[in-house]
C-alpha cells in the first residue's frame, strides 16, 4: 500500500482550506491573556493570547486597531472576536481579530458589542442619516417618565426660552424590563399625531446599571424610524447608550436637551427690533433720497424752462423800452427847442415881422418879383408895396444912389 | 418684493421671521421705487408688530397623552 507523497506546499494549502472552511474557527469569541504585544510599523498590532496550556498566535489588522477603544498591555485579561487564520507561507496559525475587550466588562459587554456593531453596520449610527433640527419648533414631544424632574426641568428652560411651543409629554417607562416597550410606544403615539417637530427622549441621572436599557434594539429602531427628529438625553456624559449614537442630537441633561432643542425668544426679539429699526432707516433714507432727486430735477427744470426764458426777455424788452423812452424823450426835448429856436428866427427872418415893423415889401407890379436892388428898377417902373394890412401901386419918379444912404443900409 | 398672500396675522412666527428678513432684504437693494418703499415698509411694520405680538402673549402649553391612545388635553400655564 504506497500513500500519495505531497509537497509541502500542498500541505499548507489543505491546512489553510481546512481552517477556513470550518465554522467552528470563524466568528469565535475567545478569553486569555495578552502577551507580547508588537504593534508593526504599518500599523497593524500582533501578539500572543495565552490559555492555561495553550498559546495562539493574534493579529489585528490596523483599521480595527483604530476602532478599538482599549489596547492591550503585557499581562491584561481579555475577550477577543475574530477567525481562524492559517498563513501559508509561514505555516502560521492566528487568529485575526476585530474586537478586543478587557474581560472583566462580562457576558453584557459583549453582546452590546456585537448589537452595536450589527446597527452600525445598517448605517443606523451614520452622521448623513441624522436629520437637522427644525429652527421654530411648534409642538415638541417629550418622552420620559412622569416621577421625578425631567418634565419640571424641561418645562423651566422652554417656559423661559420659548413659550411660544406646546409640549405633548407622552409618559413612559424609563427603566427596567419594561422599558424598551414603553419608550417605544411613546414614540410611535407622538410620530402618530403628525403634528410633532422634534421628539425629546429623557431620563434623569442614575447609575449605567438604570441606563442601560436605553441599549435595546427596539429602542434603537424606533428612534431611527420616528418622523420628527429625536434628542436623547439618557445617557451619561461620558458613557453614551446606543441611543444616544442613533439620536438626531445627543444632549446630557434633560434641561440641556430643552436649550438645544428651541432658540431664545429674547434674542429673537432683538432681532426683531433691529429689524423694524433698519426698515425704519431704509425707508427714510430712500424717502430723503426721492426728495433731493426731485427738488435737484426741479432745479434744472426752472432753469430750463421758456417761462424762465419769457421772463427773462420781458425784463430785458423793459429795460430796452425805457431806455429808448429817455432816449425818444431826450430828442423830442432837444428838436423841440431846436424848432423853438428854429421858429424864432424864422419869425424874425419873416417877411410878416419886416411889415409888421412898419416897413413895406417891393415887388414888381407886373411880374411880383422882389427888388433885388436899385440897379433892378427904372424911372416909369410901376412897383407894387405890400404894407402890413395892404398893398399899392407905385410908379418910380427918380433913383437916388448917395452914398448916405446906402451907408445907414449897412450899419 | 415677496408677499404673502394670506393675511398677516395668519402667518406662523416662522412665517413672519422669514417675511421680515425678505422685506428688509428688499428695502435694502434700493431697488424699489419710492411707493413701493412705503408700501413695503409698512408691511414689514406690520409683520414686526405681529412678532412682537406673538413673543408678548406666548404662555407655555403642556398637554400630557394619557395611559389610554386618546390624548388628555391639560392646558398648564408655565
Amino acid at each position: 500500500m504506497s500513500q500519495q507523497v505531497i509537497r509541502v506546499e500542498q500541505l499548507g494549502l489543505r491546512i489553510k482550506s481546512a481552517v477556513e472552511s470550518d465554522q467552528d474557527l470563524a466568528n469565535l469569541w475567545v478569553d486569555g491573556e495578552i502577551t507580547g504585544v508588537k504593534p508593526a510599523r504599518n500599523g497593524h498590532y500582533y501578539m500572543m493570547l495565552q490559555g492555561d496550556h495553550t498559546q495562539v498566535n493574534v493579529m489585528m489588522w490596523n483599521q480595527a486597531a483604530l476602532r478599538q477603544k482599549f489596547m492591550p498591555s503585557e499581562g491584561d485579561q481579555v475577550t477577543v472576536h475574530g477567525s481562524a487564520d492559517f498563513y501559508v507561507p509561514f505555516g502560521k496559525l492566528s487568529l485575526v481579530i476585530d474586537v478586543i475587550q478587557p474581560t472583566g466588562q462580562g457576558m453584557r459587554a459583549l453582546e452590546l458589542e456585537q448589537l452595536r456593531q450589527k446597527l452600525e453596520a445598517e448605517g443606523l449610527f451614520d452622521e448623513s442619516r441624522k436629520r437637522p433640527l427644525p429652527l421654530f419648533p411648534r409642538k415638541i414631544g417629550v418622552v420620559t417618565s412622569l416621577q421625578g424632574a425631567v418634565i419640571h426641568d424641561i418645562q423651566r428652560v422652554v417656559g423661559r426660552r420659548y413659550p411660544l411651543v406646546e409640549l405633548v409629554i407622552a409618559p413612559a417607562t424609563v427603566q427596567g424590563d419594561a422599558a424598551p416597550v414603553s419608550v417605544v410606544e411613546g414614540l410611535q403615539r407622538l410620530n402618530n399625531r403628525n403634528d410633532i417637530d422634534l421628539i425629546i427622549v429623557a431620563r434623569g441621572g442614575g447609575s449605567a446599571e438604570d441606563l442601560y436599557c436605553f441599549n435595546d434594539e427596539r429602542i434603537v429602531r424606533a428612534i431611527r424610524a420616528s418622523h420628527a427628529p429625536v434628542i436623547s438625553a439618557v445617557g451619561h456624559e461620558s458613557d453614551h447608550t446606543l441611543s444616544d449614537l442613533v439620536a438626531d442630537l445627543r444632549a446630557g441633561t434633560p434641561s440641556m436637551a430643552a436649550e438645544l432643542a428651541v432658540p431664545d425668544v429674547t434674542q429673537i426679539g432683538n432681532s426683531v427690533r433691529e429689524a423694524q429699526r433698519q426698515m425704519l432707516n431704509l425707508a427714510v433714507d430712500k424717502v430723503t433720497h426721492e426728495r433731493d432727486r426731485g427738488d435737484a430735477l426741479r432745479y434744472r427744470l426752472q432753469r430750463l424752462s421758456p417761462i424762465a426764458a419769457v421772463g427773462k426777455m420781458r425784463a430785458e424788452v423793459n429795460t430796452l423800452a425805457t431806455r429808448a423812452e429817455v432816449a425818444t424823450f431826450r430828442h423830442l426835448d432837444r428838436t423841440k427847442t431846436h424848432l423853438v429856436r428854429s421858429s424864432s428866427m424864422l419869425e424874425v427872418l419873416s417877411p410878416n415881422a419886416v411889415l409888421d415893423r412898419g416897413y413895406s415889401i417891393l415887388t414888381d407890379a407886373n411880374t411880383g418879383k422882389p427888388i433885388p436892388g436899385i440897379a433892378d428898377v427904372h424911372p416909369g417902373q410901376r412897383l407894387r408895396a405890400v404894407l402890413r394890412d395892404g398893398s399899392l401901386i407905385a410908379e418910380v419918379r427918380e433913383l437916388d444912389t448917395s452914398a448916405a444912404v446906402t451907408r445907414e443900409r449897412r450899419r | 418684493m415677496t408677499t404673502t398672500p394670506r393675511s398677516i396675522n395668519d402667518m406662523t412666527f416662522e412665517e413672519s421671521l422669514q417675511s421680515l428678513q425678505e422685506i428688509v432684504a428688499s428695502l435694502e437693494t434700493g431697488n424699489l421705487t419710492l411707493e413701493e418703499t412705503i408700501t413695503t415698509f409698512k408691511s414689514g411694520a406690520e409683520v414686526a408688530r405681529h412678532c412682537q405680538t406673538i413673543i408678548e402673549s406666548a404662555e407655555l402649553r403642556i398637554t400630557q397623552l394619557d395611559a389610554s391612545d386618546g390624548p388628555d388635553v391639560v392646558p398648564t400655564e408655565s
